[in-house]
């Protein structure tokens, strides 16, 4: 039995400027010790996925519709205490903001400690003691005597790993962690990920990670989900993904990051940008700044297929929701993804991916925005933006 | 490494030849910390070294990347560079002009040449104004047009960073993130500046947005001449827009040279971490991740010598000892770790089921295992010397005897690290590393290159 079982879920936000549908008939799976990775921009429903998993939705947000199954029970079915007893214990969340996470009045460690005390029943010395080696695992040097600090008195990336200590407090099965990492410099964010990928093996807990930051999905995760505007666009395991995208906003994401090594002059970029939620374009979401998108695009809804056969697929399958899968479209995909060593010598035979177009009119960023941006500004970019912020913040 | 030679189109890279535009040197800014008015009679308060001596040069029509983690002073250096915040010590010259001697009226001219764009197009755009008058306020302040040829200037401004003319009368929350910094991009062209300083021009958009200024900026660069100091703390940016890069930590310089020569060997150690730990969009890249120990010290008391070398993991023994590098290592935070430690929790490991224990009750064996393990220390230390003055170290914790622990420590282990402030050594064409490592007596020394 898969470990977390979500099924149809639409989330809608009713706001003065008409109704948000943030998450949009989302489906997926996570196994049990899977490193389940959520990638796509503001705006995408990541956020607001990891709240609905939770219940975590407050107004003027509601979970419209879907089931979310946590070892095989209904979470949505569940009365409100019970739910509580599912957070912290079974499912813990991180956030990007570390600060705002931890109670600036109690100690590090009482907070730690609490969560302890409450979930496991354990006494105040043996929830101390837990406390002090949980903020060992996560790398706080003298976790004893740095019990009673305050947050103020540690830096962003040490509370961050307060925050990773509290979540692990309970040995939860499923970890959530929206943007664990983005706030913090590289050099402790790398420290972060690898303490978060050791403790979630050493403790056999699954990680959905939510990020915009493809380099991390590739360092952590076994399977992605692409998502834009609510929607799933791609689903596939890490390789699949990054060396054989499917989906033309997976490929345009890939292309439009600068990478080390690569001295192309110009960056491939996706025109436009997130549209308004408020009003999803008809059809595919993303047609109006796909290049390869034909009247069809304009009318049909692409469903999740097996770009290989076309076919319907099940929650945990290779999928992209594309209307090439389907033979709906007169053209085809034109890019060309190409790995390329990256330039980093001594070591210079590593596989570098990278995603080159070959169609004719490449993706440009220059001219596309006026023509893009106005239409979208037009619809009624205020709203987008406020939306946007409430969802992903 | 074949592809390294290309050479980036616009000649930007023959620059050796032309003066620089802007020279900076000894740049320094101290601000005044200990707080409180008390502090301040009482003569406590000490300095905060956001910025010390640092000396640049950009070149026309070059970008200048600039990257270090936060709180090593890339934005004060990017501020005081245009007087937004005074710099303490130091001077910088525009086109042989020193900005620090100029006139307030003097230096509002100056601005004309030199721009800076914002960080967070959110805040840096007035709400109450429209776009047309956010961009057109620079032509009121210095006096370049008014009327007709005021909304006529705006139109192409906006025009030139991808907006539209009918955008002139929106006001900034009705823009997205992205055309928000194309406007705050379109006021800084307003005064058809020389310079424009960029400090973190993209870190707030997307990823897709984000390559949008990314092009716009390289664009506008060919177009207009412009030279750029671009800050960032995403490496995977400033390689891809910058000839030259500098590295800052604690408000020094530790490298700085061509983009190319940054981010291959020779490296400075800080730098070889830095680009270590970007994670690699490829889940087939198995490179070895540098993980440094502890964070950016405070630049309220920086450490002695290289700033580095509490973090660093190549800190260089002292001649006649030759230890492994990672033993070596671990005695020094050792060393760091008992220099603000007077109780043995600061240095021993803690041990599951154990309540809350007193370890000044611990047996020497068990307390020196203890310590071994919070240090990943083994046991026996490889250098036999290093293991006898462990075990001393050992005794006088024991008997709770710190200072002459720390006392111990200081006598076995010196890294020259902590002795000498390196200078900017010359490791290749305009290409400086502040390590001891590249040093004249550093008998290691890596080979020079050409």
């Amino acid at each position: 039995m898969a470990l977390l079982e979500v099924e149809d879920l639409t989330v809608n936000f009713y706001t003065e400027a008409g109704v948000v549908t943030a998450v949009d008939d989302l489906s997926f799976r996570i196994e049990r010790g899977e490193k389940f990775g959520v990638v796509g921009e503001s705006g995408a429903g990541k956020s607001v996925t990891a709240l609905s998993v939770m219940r975590l939705i407050e107004d003027p947000g509601r979970i419209e519709s879907g089931t979310v199954r946590f070892d095989g029970e209904d979470l949505m079915e569940l009365s409100e205490s019970d739910v509580r007893d599912v957070r912290g214990n079974d499912i813990a969340m991180i956030f990007q903001d570390a600060g705002t996470a931890l109670n600036p009045v109690y100690t590090v460690g009482e907070q730690i400690a609490e969560a302890i005390r409450h979930h496991l029943d354990y006494d105040d010395a043996a929830a101390r003691d837990r406390a002090i080696r949980l903020l060992d695992d996560v790398g706080i040097p003298e976790p004893a005597a740095r019990y009673d600090d305050y947050p103020h008195e540690f830096s962003g990336g040490m509370q961050q790993r307060v925050v990773i200590a509290m979540a692990l407090s309970c040995d939860p099965d499923l970890l959530i962690a929206d943007e664990p990492t983005t706030a913090l410099d590289v050099t402790i964010e790398a420290k972060i990920l690898d303490r978060l990928e050791r403790l979630a093996d050493e403790y056999d807990t699954a990680i959905q990670l939510i990020t915009h930051d493809l380099g991390v999905i590739a360092e952590m995760c076994d399977r992605v989900m692409v998502m834009y505007a609510g929607r799933a666009v791609e689903k596939a395991t890490v390789e699949e993904l990054y060396y054989d995208p499917k989906h033309p906003y997976t490929v345009g994401l890939m292309s439009a990051i600068p990478r080390i090594g690569d001295r192309q002059d110009r960056l491939q970029t996706i025109p436009g940008t997130m549209p308004d939620l408020v009003e999803v374009p008809s059809g595919c979401s993303f047609h109006p700044r796909c290049p390869f998108a034909e009247e069809a695009c304009t009318r049909k809804r692409p469903p999740l297929v097996d770009p290989a056969t076309g076919d319907g697929v099940g929650l945990s399958d290779r999928a992209a929701a594309c209307l090439a899968y389907t033979g709906d479209l007169d053209g085809e995909l034109d890019y060309e993804v190409e790995v390329k060593g990256r330039d980093t010598p001594p070591d210079d035979s590593q596989p570098d991916p990278r995603v080159g177009r070959t169609d004719s009119e490449p993706l440009r960023a220059d001219s596309d925005p006026v023509g893009t941006d106005t239409d979208l500004l037009d619809q009624n970019d205020d709203a987008d933006d406020d939306s946007g912020g409430r969802q992903d913040g | 490494m074949t592809t390294r030679t290309t050479i980036r189109e616009g000649g930007r890279m023959a620059k050796t030849a032309d003066s620089p535009i802007l020279e900076v040197e000894n740049l320094t800014k101290y601000y005044e910390s200990g707080g409180g008015i008390v502090d301040t009679l009482l003569g406590r308060s000490r300095e905060v070294k956001a910025l010390d001596g640092v000396d640049l040069a950009l070149y026309p029509g070059e970008t200048l990347g600039i990257v270090g983690e936060s709180g090593c002073g890339k934005t004060t250096l990017a501020q005081s560079l245009l007087r937004l915040i005074e710099p303490t010590a130091g001077t910088v010259r525009y086109k042989g002009e020193d900005l620090t001697a100029a006139s307030d009226d003097r230096l509002r001219a100056l601005r004309k040449d030199i721009q800076y764009i914002f960080q967070d197009p959110f805040a840096s755009l007035n709400p109450r104004l429209t776009v047309g008058d956010i961009v057109g306020e620079p032509l009121d302040i210095h006096d370049i047009a008014e009327g007709e040829a005021r909304t006529e200037r705006v139109n192409d401004l906006l025009e030139t960073v991808g907006l539209n003319q009918r955008h002139a009368h929106r006001y900034p929350h009705e823009f997205s993130g992205g055309q928000r910094q194309r406007i705050g991009i379109a006021r800084a062209l307003a005064v058809d500046p020389e310079v424009i300083v960029c400090d973190e021009p993209v870190s707030a958009l997307d990823v897709s947005v984000q390559a949008q200024i990314l092009n716009l900026l390289e664009d506008l660069q060919d177009e207009f001449g412009l030279s750029y100091i671009v800050i960032a703390h995403d490496l995977s940016v400033v390689e891809h827009v910058a000839d030259r890069v500098g590295v800052l930590y604690l408000g020094e310089l530790a490298e700085v040279g061509p983009t190319e020569s940054v981010f291959q060997p020779p490296y400075h150690p800080y730098a070889e971490a830095l680009l270590s730990a970007i994670p690699e969009p490829d889940p087939g890249w198995k490179g070895d991740r540098i993980l440094l120990s502890g964070e950016v010290p405070s630049p309220l008391n920086p450490p002695s010598g290289c700033r580095f070398h509490t973090r660093c993991p190549k800190i260089i023994q002292p001649e006649g000892t030759d230890m492994a590098q990672s033993e070596w290592r671990a005695l020094m935070d050792l060393k760091q770790r008992l220099r603000s430690a007077d109780s043995l929790e600061a240095v021993t490991a803690v041990r599951e089921g154990v309540e809350d224990e007193d370890r000044s009750q611990l047996s020497r064996s068990a307390l020196d295992t203890r310590v071994r393990a919070e240090f990943h220390l083994p046991d026996p230390i490889g250098d036999r010397a290093a293991e006898e003055v462990f075990g001393t170290v050992i005794d006088h914790l024991r008997d709770d005897a710190f200072e002459a622990a720390r006392a111990a420590l200081n006598d076995a282990f010196e890294s020259p690290c902590e002795r000498t402030d390196p200078a900017l050594f010359d490791v290749g064409e305009d290409h400086g590393i502040a390590c001891l490592l590249y040093g004249d007596d550093h008998p290691d020394s890596p080979t020079r290159t050409g």
